[in-house]
């Protein structure tokens, strides 16, 4: 139906239909000649021993659970990457983690497909072979050539290297990034608990001024606990007021004799008396302070607590 | 591993190996003793692997890789383009091969594979996808040269004429013959063709141990199948794939959307300033005439 006459003798048959006649083109047959196949595959069949043409035909290997976990692991940051891709636009969200689980895009399941598909022939094919009585091992000491060369190997080792090491450094900065947050979200909860109290105990003082309690314990509640270590300190070297002076002598304590017995400075045949030195240690003096040793004793002690 | 000179490698070979390992070599040779002739080597499969011109340098490397790792391949000189294949089976005969690997690139973008069993046929044109050579650096895996692979193929390969077709041909090709002179005696790598998407999906691995430990050695390839032919290079076609599209009219389609979208755009633009109404909103003069304020 080329020429206008046909069309014109079709349309007054009323073949053709008013509107827009397009020519439809019959879908192609793809050819599929199925006894001629199987007649190829028996004409090309070996009929060979196994060991002559190591074919296994196998499923997929269970898959083991520490490439489980990795699996999981991987497409938990897959999802997290996503997440921060796509930000708002759910549809497309949705859309490409439906796209994660077929195997042709996602790589990592793809290849870990082949990778079990492998093993499960590896597993049969060896255990075929030690059922036959071949050796599969080669010595430790049989060298041949390899498919890649040695310089290409380094090559490759360097590039696990250098990944590895990147994946640490990463690590490591992901941790400190971490840390750091955290730090900061310590420091402005406590300055801002910090405030909370100042206000409370401003509110406290406010109610107190204007006669609306009589109580004063949230003077005393809100004490810091004591630090031991400043308290030894201001014992020993003073808290607040004038320090200079202080260890000066006047005419009181000039006067004061209390501390000295006299003994002390006296000749050691002349203080024999075996009454004061009953009760007391090697280390002590008379006045009841511990005796500091001499100079080079002192240095042997501290080398041997050491 | 260091390439051991010829002479040093054959002596390698006949030193005393554990006895449990290889019981078959002696320790020394008496040298009156006749040469044993090999008759072990029945499965004499030989292909011839080469490329038409025009390849681009990843098919080349790809090229050269399958043939570091089929020790039973020949090579030989690119060939010049020709309509009429025929002339393949004839340079396979004057080489003595009975396979044919026929690399055919077009516009030094697809590549095409054409696998053959060479006097008789059949033969199958595949298209090359994806293609990862074994210089990659992050296949971490290495094996000997020569050594024999393992052949793992999915369970599908099983269902389908055409896909036993495939499987019958592939393992001839690729699978190294036992005591090929070139061949080693051990098992160090696997090959896996796997069925998905309507292609067929090559692996390489190492077997680092046999409890099942595999490093990928390369190459990496997808074949996707055009057509089967009855003949070595020709005759008629026993299968076509009803999803194969040729990667010239895919790329041609993909043009082509872009191009639409440009007049799609433009003729959108056209449109809502046609249809586009004179008055937004039909609004009476007379409600305003209360709210102006008067002086």
């Amino acid at each position: 139906m080329d020429s206008d006459e046909e069309l014109q003798e079709a349309f007054a048959k009323g073949l053709l239909k008013p509107g827009l006649n397009i020519p439809v083109k019959a879908p192609r047959e793809y050819k599929n000649n199925v006894s001629a196949l199987k007649n190829q595959i028996n004409s090309l069949k070996l009929n060979l021993p196994w060991v002559e043409k190591l074919v296994l035909t196998n499923a997929l290997a269970p898959m083991a659970p520490e490439m489980a976990i990795h699996m999981e692991q991987q497409q938990e940051q897959r999802a997290k990457q996503l997440k921060s891709n796509i930000k708002g636009k759910g549809k497309k969200k949705e859309k490409a983690v439906e796209l994660e689980d077929d195997p042709v895009i996602n790589d990592f399941k793809r290849e870990s497909m082949f990778y079990r598909q492998a093993q499960a022939a590896v597993l049969k094919g060896i255990s075929q072979l030690k059922e036959l009585g071949i050796p599969t091992k080669r010595p430790e000491d049989y060298f041949g050539e390899m498919v890649k060369s040695d310089q290409h190997m380094t090559k490759v080792k360097l590039v696990l290297e250098k990944k590895k090491k990147e994946a640490q450094l990463s690590e490591r900065a992901r941790q400190q990034r971490t840390q750091r947050k955290m730090a900061k979200e310590m420091r402005i909860s406590s300055t801002l608990k910090k405030h909370a109290e100042k206000k409370e105990m401003l509110d406290e003082i406010k109610k107190y001024r204007k006669g609306k309690t009589n109580n004063l314990d949230f003077l005393e509640n809100k004490k810091k606990p004591v630090n031991a270590g400043r308290k030894m300190r201001d014992k020993k070297f003073g808290f607040g007021g004038k320090k200079r002076g202080l260890k000066k002598n006047d005419r009181q304590s000039a006067a004061d004799l209390s501390g000295y017995s006299g003994q002390e400075y006296s000749l050691p045949g002349k203080s024999g008396n075996s009454k004061f030195n009953k009760g007391r240690n090697k280390n002590q003096s008379k006045t009841g302070q511990k005796n500091r040793p001499g100079k080079s004793r002192r240095v042997q002690m501290k080398a041997k607590r050491k | 591993m260091v390439k051991v000179p010829k002479t040093k490698k054959r002596k390698a070979v006949e030193e005393p190996t554990p006895v449990e390992e290889l019981p078959k070599l002696k320790a020394k040779r008496i040298s009156d003793e006749p040469i044993e002739k090999k008759t072990k080597w029945i499965n004499k499969q030989r292909v011839l692997i080469f490329a038409t011109r025009g390849i681009n340098h990843k098919n080349r490397h790809l090229m050269e890789d399958l043939k570091t790792l089929m020790p039973h391949s020949k090579p030989e000189a690119k060939m010049e383009r020709t309509p009429d294949l025929r002339i393949v089976n004839e340079i396979c005969e004057s080489k003595n091969c009975n396979k044919a690997i026929l690399f055919e690139g077009r516009k030094k973008r697809d590549l095409y594979m054409w696998m053959s069993n060479v006097p008789k046929g059949p033969c199958i044109k595949f298209l090359v996808e994806n293609i990862y050579t074994m210089s990659e650096l992050k296949m971490t895996g290495n094996c000997l040269k020569g050594s024999r692979p393992l052949l793992s193929f999915d369970e599908v390969f099983t269902t389908l004429p055409h896909l036993q077709l495939m499987k019958e041909l592939l393992s001839q090709i690729f699978g190294v013959p036992n005591y090929h002179p070139k061949s080693q005696p051990f098992f160090d790598k696997v090959y896996t063709f796997s069925y998905m998407d309507n292609r067929i999906w090559f692996r390489n691995f190492q077997i680092i141990s046999e409890e099942g430990e595999l490093a990928e050695i390369g190459p990496r390839f997808v074949l996707n199948p055009v057509k089967i032919f009855n003949e070595s290079f020709g005759g008629d076609t026993l299968w076509e794939n009803p999803h194969y599209i040729s990667p010239a009219k895919l790329r041609q389609a993909f043009n082509k959307q872009a191009g639409n979208k440009y007049m799609n755009r433009i003729e959108q633009r056209i449109a809502a300033k046609v249809s586009r109404p004179e008055v937004s909103y039909p609004v009476d003069p007379i409600d305003d005439i209360f709210k102006e304020k008067v002086d």
